[in-house]
């Protein structure tokens, strides 16, 4: 060792390089998934059921074809309304991957592109007519008689900037967030749509959204490619 | 690699959603309360104040003696008032009642031979619930509106017209009382 490092300093004057080149097997396939936050949350929390899975596809070394698809009910309660929401949806668009992976790994750090649509139905279970002068005639209007809005559609767009990451073979564990345009949306008569399954809440200061996603996955191996890495190395003498 | 695992159960235990509850501003416009105003019955275009007024809802108090909080204005002269309406069932035929008593010191005073000068009117209209938001859920809003004076030997309200049937804010004066 020792006198490796010697005749490593002695050379360093003139170091000879030859181009090496490393080839890595690629895994190419079927990626599914769901997200666990989802499953966690739905026994954790009364007011909320909710299932997402998710699949990508690997087209290139960097791109990805990626979409999700869902079921939620969720119930927003409080002082003024209570109000429950049930559907479906389906998000679909593609994922970059930026990140520059070391050796033989495969891990992500992407960008998504979605296009998300969702039909649901709002149930609104009870309300009260707000009136700040209500002790006047000590009146308290309430309605207790629910009214249910069917057929509802919502499309939205979305970016999702996230990680995965191969936590052992062929198992992924991955978190993203996400940011939501809402395109269209049918708004119920003397009403609106709280919150529409896949687009999360919606906000009453503008169209968009948050979400954010945190998965596990399974990576089905369909092919492989190589990764070839050309690498500048020291002369062997 | 350790660093990404790390990060990916931080984050992720960081947010289980926390969703702050909205507050409905009082600037947001809910349930508009009745905006009268009071006009001369001689010359129709000017407002003219009504002397010692004091307006209370029917069946709240009789012949207050101080400003409560049933009295919406009391003993004082002024040519606009605001009256809260009962709410009611929605598509249906409701009614508020309010007494309107003129001169109120002379009710109050210790002579025995003046007195105030009392007329009830009745406001009556269709209820009509309307979505605000979220955070305030919905208002009401009156509509087809109608205002009768109760007959009485000595009416001080000579005329009653509706400019606006329809109470949807409080930024317009939707009944002119003449007197």
């Amino acid at each position: 060792m020792l006198l490796f490092s010697l005749i490593a300093t002695a050379q360093s004057e003139e170091i000879e390089t030859v181009k090496d080149t490393l080839i890595y097997k690629q895994k190419y396939g079927l990626r599914l998934g769901a997200d666990i936050s989802k499953i966690a949350r739905t026994f954790v929390d009364d007011n909320y059921t909710g299932l997402e899975l998710m699949g990508d596809y690997r087209l290139t070394k960097r791109i990805y074809l990626a979409g999700e698809i869902g079921n939620e009910e969720r119930t927003i309660e409080n002082e003024v309304l209570n109000n429950t929401t049930k559907g479906s949806y389906f998000k679909g668009g593609i994922d970059l991957n930026f990140y520059r992976n070391w050796l033989d790994m495969e891990n992500m750090i992407y960008a998504g592109f979605r296009a998300g649509a969702s039909t649901f139905s709002q149930t609104l279970n009870s309300y009260g007519v707000y009136n700040i002068n209500n002790q006047y005639w000590n009146e308290q209007v309430s309605i207790n008689e629910s009214e249910e809005f069917k057929g509802l559609t919502a499309t939205w767009l979305e970016i999702q900037i996230g990680i995965k990451a191969e936590m052992f073979n062929n198992f992924y564990a991955g978190f993203n967030v996400q940011l939501k345009g809402l395109i269209t949306e049918t708004e119920p008569n003397n009403f609106e749509n709280l919150y529409i399954p896949g687009f999360n809440r919606t906000y009453d200061s503008g169209r968009f959204g948050t979400g954010f996603n945190f998965n596990l996955s399974y990576l089905i191996p369909i092919f492989k490619k190589d990764k070839i890495v050309v690498q500048e190395k020291e002369a062997d003498e | 690699m350790n660093r990404i695992k790390f990060l990916i159960l931080s984050i992720a235990t960081l947010l289980f959603a926390c969703e702050r509850d909205d507050i409905c501003a009082a600037t947001t416009s809910t349930t508009p309360r009745l905006v009268v105003e009071f006009y001369d019955v001689v010359n129709t275009d000017d407002l003219k104040s009504v002397s010692r007024l004091s307006v209370y809802g029917e069946g709240l108090v009789t012949d207050p003696d101080t400003s409560l909080d049933e009295t919406l204005v009391f003993n004082t002269n002024t040519n606009e008032i605001t009256l809260p309406l009962l709410i009611g069932n929605e598509n249906e035929l409701n009614t508020s009642r309010f007494i309107l008593e003129k001169d109120t010191n002379l009710r109050l005073d210790e002579n025995d031979t003046t007195n105030s000068n009392m007329d009830i009117i009745e406001i009556s209209y269709t209820t009509e619930y309307v979505y605000v938001s979220r955070a305030c859920g919905y208002k009401s809003q009156f509509i087809g509106l109608s205002l009768n004076v109760e007959a009485d030997s000595d009416l001080w309200i000579s005329n009653i017209e509706i400019v606006e049937s329809t109470v949807q804010d409080e930024d317009t004066v939707h009944v002119r009382i003449y007197h």
